[in-house]
Order: structure tokens, then sequence, then C-alpha cells
């Protein structure tokens, strides 16, 4: 072993002094703090104060279990209860009250624009196979304005709030029941598109909620 | 019920009049663990007998807070049967111990953030349990020895968390450097040093708390070593 620095030496014996006390060193590096501790005074004084100290902790007195921690039944009932995704259960609710809120909404719109219209379940279907190519072709056969004395529908408008564009479509009772991508051309593509939007967000809430709901089942039985 | 009743004599005796040799106590935590796993909350239970006090001191000397410790404690056995799946044999303390210093680490970190709630208040008389009393001790000395356990709980409570948790497994538990390791989670490198500078720093805590240890103060220069250490 190379000759240390004395006051490296201190050092070293001041850390590993508390693994020294547990008899935790190796044999040579014992040897080597047994070495310093003869001749260095304060070391050994800092060993004594360490031993004191751990001699301290040591006669701290083992407080009593304050009562019995046994588990009854019930407690086991409750923790099989309330497993930690049970905390998700919160967030889930209100993302399927939420799909049920829109889809509400939807179908209420659809009611009130459309009396005659599509009948709902076929709306769902069209909505479910032509999710964004509808959009984004009804957008652009918008461009053009397509009833007088109106101004031309633009995407913006088509958004949820009730902008102009539907007054005149909702004042039409003889709007021929058609499929919405042909109605766009008779000038109601902002109701339409408006429509399928909100269907498109409901529809990805509930896939998204049933995605959840199964995979919570699967977690529920698996137990 | 019955397998409870089976288990308990199993492990306070009867295992040497029928196996010939009494079971240690890891052998009897592995046989209760195991009936512990078929569903049997007897067997459990008894493993909760056998450690509910370390727990509930580590808890108490960890947190400083009797509340606090016992509902560490409530939580560590619900989470501990609850867990048992993942127990994988070895020193069945120290499995349970380290879900026992999570708890604790939780409750420090929850205390973190709600810092009006803070448990630095001392433990009050009120809060002292009853000790057993030395019956070498005179009422001088058990007064003492009572200030001194109460002022060292609060010192515990100025070394960062490791260290305490360290500090309190090892020299008030009584841990190995290889059970404090597999209770915390950290290597042995990291316990040991985890010790070292816990026990200086509490060390350097004491000698601050003046005659109450009766320990040197750190010495500043070579000769200043005026007789602090020898009792
Ligand atoms: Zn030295």
């Amino acid at each position: 072993m190379p000759p240390w620095p004395l006051k490296d030496t201190h050092r070293w014996v001041r850390r590993e002094l508390s693994a020294y006390l547990d008899g935790r060193l190796e044999a040579a590096a014992a040897r080597r703090m047994e070495a310093h501790l003869v001749g260095c005074a304060r070391c050994r004084e800092e060993l004594e104060s360490l031993r004191d100290t751990v001699a301290a902790l040591a006669a701290l007195p083992q407080t009593p279990a304050p009562r019995s921690f046994r588990l009854t039944p019930k407690d086991v009932e409750r923790s099989k209860a309330t497993p930690v995704w049970v905390g998700w259960l919160p967030a889930l609710r209100l993302a399927s009250a939420a799909a049920t809120v829109l889809l509400l909404m939807v179908l209420g719109a659809d009611a009130l624009l459309y009396p005659p219209a599509l009948p709902a379940p076929a709306a769902m279907g069209l909505a479910a196979q032509a999710p964004k190519e509808g959009i984004t072709r009804e957008a652009a056969q918008q461009v053009p304005p397509a009833v007088e004395g109106t101004p031309a529908p633009t995407l913006r408008d088509a958004a949820p709030g009730a902008g102009p564009a539907p007054a005149p479509v909702a004042s039409q009772p003889g709007t021929p029941a058609v499929a919405p991508d042909r109605a766009t051309d008779g000038g109601a593509g902002a109701p339409a598109l408006r429509r399928i939007a909100m269907f498109l967000v409901a529809l990805a809430l509930m896939l998204l909620g049933a995605t959840a709901g199964l995979t919570l089942a699967r977690r529920v039985r698996g137990y | 019920m019955t397998g409870g009743v089976v288990l308990y004599a199993f492990c306070h005796g009867l295992s040497s009049s029928l196996i010939g040799a009494p079971l240690t106590g890891m052998e009897q935590d592995e046989i209760l663990v195991q009936a512990s796993r078929q569903g049997d909350l007897d067997g459990f239970n008894l493993l909760v007998d056998r450690y509910q006090g370390q727990v509930y001191n580590l808890a108490l000397r960890v947190l400083h807070d009797h509340a606090a410790a016992e509902d560490a404690t409530q939580e560590t056995f619900v989470a501990a049967f609850r867990g048992l799946a993942s127990y994988r044999g070895g020193s069945f303390r120290a499995w349970l111990m380290r879900i026992a210093v999570n708890r604790c680490h939780d409750e420090l970190r929850r205390q973190r953030r709600r810092p009006a709630q803070s448990l630095d208040r001392p433990l009050g008389p009120e809060d002292q349990p009853p000790e057993v009393a030395d019956p070498v001790a005179g009422p001088e000395d058990l007064a003492l020895q009572r200030e001194r356990g109460r002022a060292l709980a609060g010192l515990l409570l100025d070394l960062p968390p490791d260290q305490r948790v360290a500090v309190v497994l090892s020299d008030v538990q009584g841990f190995s450097y290889e059970e404090i390791a597999a209770a915390t989670g950290a290597g042995l490198g990291t316990v040991k040093s985890r010790l070292s500078r816990g026990r200086a720093r509490l060390r350097d805590l004491l000698a601050g708390q003046g005659e109450l240890f009766a320990l040197p103060e750190r010495p500043k220069a070579e000769g200043g070593a005026a007789g602090g250490g020898e009792r």
C-alpha cells in the first residue's frame, strides 16, 4: 500500500470508521485503520464518539405497538376491492358522460336540423365508414358560394357555434332525404359538416371508453 | 381457521416434537407466507404479530409521529397481504420492511407537500409510551434515559430521510447491511455511506446537546482531546 498524505488518511479514516465499527472493513483496510488509530488521538476520539452515538441509538426504547394490526377479513376485502387502477374510474366516468352528452347533442341537432333526413343508424354507419375524406371533400365543395344572398359558409362557420348557415336549411321543410355529401351540393354543407364532426368526436370518445372499459374488465377478471 | 390454529401450534413449539428440530424464524416465516398465499388470514396475522412492533417502531422513528406511524403500519400490512405474490423468498422481514420504508417515504413526501401539517413538533411527554423499567437503573437514571431517548428521537429528524432510514434500521432495529440494502433497494456501498454520514451527523448533533449525552465536542486541535470519550 502506498503511503498516503496524512490529511488524506484522516479523511479516509473518518469516512470508514462507521464500517469499521460494524466490522465491515476488509482485513487490509482494517489493519490500516488500526495502524492509524494507534497514533492519532483525534481519530480515536472520533471513533469513540461514533461508538457512543450508535450505543445511544441502540438504547432507544422500543415502543410497543399501540394496538394489534391484525387484518380482519374486511380489511382484506377492502384491499382487494380498491386496487390502484380504481383511481382511473372518475376519469373514465367523465369520458363516458361526455360521450353520452355529445351523442345526445348530435342526435338532438340531427332531429332539429333534419327532421325527415337520415335515420340515425345510417348516419352512424356513414360516420364510421367515411371519416376524414368526407370532411375534406365537403370543405372543398364549400368554397364556391352555393346559396344566393347568403355569405359563403366557411369552415370556421361550420364549427359547433350556431352560425347563420344552418338557418336556411332548417327553414326548408322539403329537403330531400339524401346522403350528406349530396346534401352539401344544396348548400347544407355547414350543418352536415358539423354533424359529422361531432359524430366523430363522440365516436372517438365512445371507442376510448369502450377500450378502457374492456381493459378494465379484463383486469378485474384477472385480478 | 383450523389452518391457523395448526400453524400457530406448528410455529410455537409443536414443531420441535414433530420434526425433532425447532424451525428457525425464517423457516416459520416461509410456512406462514405459503399459508397466507392460500388466503389463510390467520397465518398472515401470525406474521403481523411477529413484525408489527418492528414496523411500527421503524415508522415511529422515521416519521416521529404516533398517528402517522400507526397509519403507515396498517397500510404496510394491508399492502403486504395484497402483494404476497411478489415475495420471492429471502428475508420476509426485509421484504416487509421495504414496504414499510416506502410507506414512510410516501408520508414524508406528503408532509413536504403540505408543510403546514409538518410533524416537526417534538413528541410530548404524553406521547411517550410506557417503557419497561430497567431493573438496575434508579429513578434518576430512568428519567435521564427517557430524556435522552426523546432528544435523540427528535435529532433523528434532522437527518435526510435516506440516512435516517438506514440509521434506524441498523442501529435501532439491528438490521445487517444486507437486510438494509434489501429493505431500501439500495446497494451495499450506498448503505455503508448513508450509515457513515448519518451517524456522523447525528454524532455532531448529539455533541451540540451539551451534558445530556456527554459526547465530546468535535476536537478542533490535535491536543484538544480533553477526556470525553472514556466512560
Ligand atoms: Zn487521524
